[in-house]
């Protein structure tokens, strides 16, 4: 089981991002990727979720063994994917409540309603983990809350939708200290043999508290260079530069 | 030899003309539309299904023109319209109602009063309803008109309300429309407010195939305040023209409008809007926001707010805006499980929302999402 990228081509607006990339996350196992600004690590994100600003020309994801090149947006995530944000939308208007109650529901069979009372019981107990006001729940989604607080209600989506391979896209950006040991809890209660994830993240830090079994470096839209996790200090202490001599 | 008599209000309905192209008060209007000519009042009418009860409300029954059910100590039929008046466009119609709407509902409290008026709606022609809410001082009083098309026939209503709020008094006023696709709604709003009173009056349109509504609100006493709200989601084969004006003519006075526009296939919405400073009230603070969310290609929105300024110290702002959804957050919604579908009407929904949260009342919140909620199960 696994979420496998092989040889994938993307680009937007005419101009190529993705150059043959090729990766494959085993349930299970946790994978990191870092690159320079504009490497393309967050379009890899976006096309695996399926968002149609960009065009995939050669290559394929694959999710279990499944092509998953004709499926929208929506299908793709209830097909078990799930991507967390680095800037997350404000939705006015929609209840974060509501909203998460649409999201569950729309992975029941038709005709089968929610079981409301359940339903907040289980958001209630995930939003205490994350530590999350329960004001929360009727606020819009994501409108006026803080970077912080932003990133915590992905990971509050994350744990209620039970992904089978989550994309963690700069997470720790706008993250406080205390705030990242917050998320990191939540992702790591996560963790599981049935589960994969690709963190991209610009830091190490964020590593130190979601440790990675892989760590790749992205450039100009391919996989340069992967290792376990040494690699990521590595690249703390070094940077990038490696990449202009190779 | 006989005589005819012919009654004032009559005569000066057939002095006035009927809308014409080149009236401003129609601009981008369909003043065809407007002309009622030929058209009779609609007779007896008959019961729909009965909506749930609200809560700590009496309720009246109405069908067409006759109360069917329900009673309450503080609200008595008079015979004859009130007598609108209408400065905004349509002197006819308000002329029509003075002519020949059957009785007015004079509601009158100088305590609490929760009262919910239905009126079921049928057969072809004009049907004529007319309310005077008069809250007396330090009276709270909450009305709630529903107007329902028990058939499909081309009724006219042509209604008036009339908002009187004494001092210290409270009026919240939510109308909902849901009217079948043949007929046409014409409505005049107007509201009183003496000092420290407060009237909030909303509105939820969903049906009909034309309406024309006049907002007229005269902010009248120190510290009082108006707001006005509006809700409305026409989809092909629907136009809503709404014209508002709101009036301070006494110092620091507040005044407050939100409409919301959720345009679906080829519907047409017109919005007019004016707020007038007298001279002499200094303080005013008024806003006035028109905002039209265009779910389609085809819809049109034509905006036209206004300012007329005559006193110093005031604050004032009016604006209007014309946005499609925007695809960041149907993606974000999407990338959840949530179809595309499902997520266009979220967005939508949660666009009307700003407005009913503003009722603050929950009661009428959640009715106003029932309505608006049925319009939005009906579009594809």
């Amino acid at each position: 089981m696994s979420l496998t990228i092989e040889n994938l081509h993307a680009s937007v607006d005419g101009n190529e991002i993705l150059k043959g990339l090729n990766l494959e996350i085993p349930a299970g196992e946790v994978h990191a990727i870092m690159g320079p600004n504009g490497s393309g690590k967050s379009t890899l994100s976006k096309i695996i979720a399926g968002h149609d600003d960009y065009e995939v020309s050669e290559g394929r994801v694959l999710l279990d063994g499944v092509d998953i090149a004709k499926l929208a947006v929506d299908e793709r995530s209830r097909a078990g994917i799930f991507l967390a944000f680095q800037y997350p939308a404000e939705v006015p208007g929609v209840s974060n409540a509501n909203f998460l109650r649409a999201a569950l529901q729309a992975r029941l069979p038709e005709g089968e309603e929610i079981d409301a009372v359940a339903f907040y019981k289980n958001m209630y107990a995930k939003m205490d983990e994350l530590e999350m006001n329960r004001k929360f729940t009727s606020r819009s989604v994501n409108e006026g809350f803080s970077g912080g607080e932003k990133k915590r209600n992905e990971i509050l989506q994350m744990i209620m939708l039970d992904p089978r391979y989550c994309l963690l896209d700069e997470t720790d950006s706008g993250l406080d200290i205390d705030a990242l040991k917050v998320v990191a809890k939540g992702v790591n209660s996560m963790r599981s043999e049935n589960r994969g994830f690709l963190v991209i993240t610009h830091y190490q830090r964020l590593l130190d508290y979601i440790k990675p079994d892989h760590v790749h470096v992205m450039a100009d839209g391919q996989i340069v260079k992967s290792g376990g996790a040494e690699l990521a200090l590595k690249l703390e202490e070094s940077g990038y530069d490696f990449l202009k001599t190779a | 030899m006989s005589v005819t008599f012919v009654s004032p209000a009559l005569e000066k309905f057939e002095e006035l003309d009927w809308p014409v192209r080149t009236d401003e008060n129609w601009r981008f209007g369909s003043w065809k539309e407007a002309n009622l000519s030929g058209l009779e009042t609609v007779g007896a009418g008959t019961i729909g299904d009965l909506p749930e009860p609200l809560k700590g409300f009496d309720r009246l029954v109405f069908a067409n023109r006759d109360l069917v059910s329900g009673s309450s100590d503080t609200a008595e039929l008079v015979e004859g319209s009130f007598g609108p008046t209408s400065r905004l466009g349509s002197s006819k119609h308000a002329a029509l109602h003075a002519a020949k709407s059957k009785h007015t509902l004079h509601v009158r409290s100088g305590t609490d009063l929760s009262l919910e008026l239905i009126y079921f709606v049928s057969g072809e022609g004009l049907f004529l309803p007319g309310v005077v809410i008069e809250a007396e001082v330090g009276a709270n009083i909450r009305v709630v008109k529903r107007f329902i098309s028990v058939d499909d026939s081309a009724t006219v209503v042509v209604t008036a309300t009339d908002v009187r709020t004494a001092e210290n008094s409270k009026v919240t006023c939510l109308v909902t429309q849901e009217l079948n696709r043949n007929s046409k709604l014409i409505r005049f709003s107007d509201s009183t407010l003496q000092a420290s009173s407060i009237a909030k009056l909303a509105v939820v349109h969903t049906g009909a195939k034309w309406v024309r509504e006049e907002t007229y609100s005269t902010v009248g006493g120190l510290d009082a305040k108006s707001e006005i709200l509006s809700v409305a989601l026409p989809d092909t084969g629907q136009e809503y023209d709404q014209r508002t004006f709101q009036h301070h003519g006494a110092r620091n006075t507040f005044s407050d409008l939100l409409f919301k526009n959720t345009l679906f296939g080829k519907a047409t919405t017109i919005f007019s809007g004016l707020i007038f400073v007298d001279e002499g009230a200094h303080g005013t603070d008024a806003y006035q926001t028109c905002r039209n969310l265009m779910m389609t290609d085809e819809c049109e929105a034509h905006s036209m707010p206004g300012l007329e300024i005559n006193a110093d110290d005031v604050k004032c702002s009016h604006g209007s805006t014309s946005s499609r959804v925007s695809d960041e957050e149907i993606f974000y919604l999407m990338a959840r499980g949530i179809t595309a579908k499902d997520a266009r009407r979220l967005v939508a929904q949660g666009f009307s929302i700003e407005a009913i949260e503003r009722l603050e009342d929950e009661q009428l919140e959640t009715l106003a999402i029932e309505v608006v909620s049925r319009k939005f199960a009906t579009i594809e």
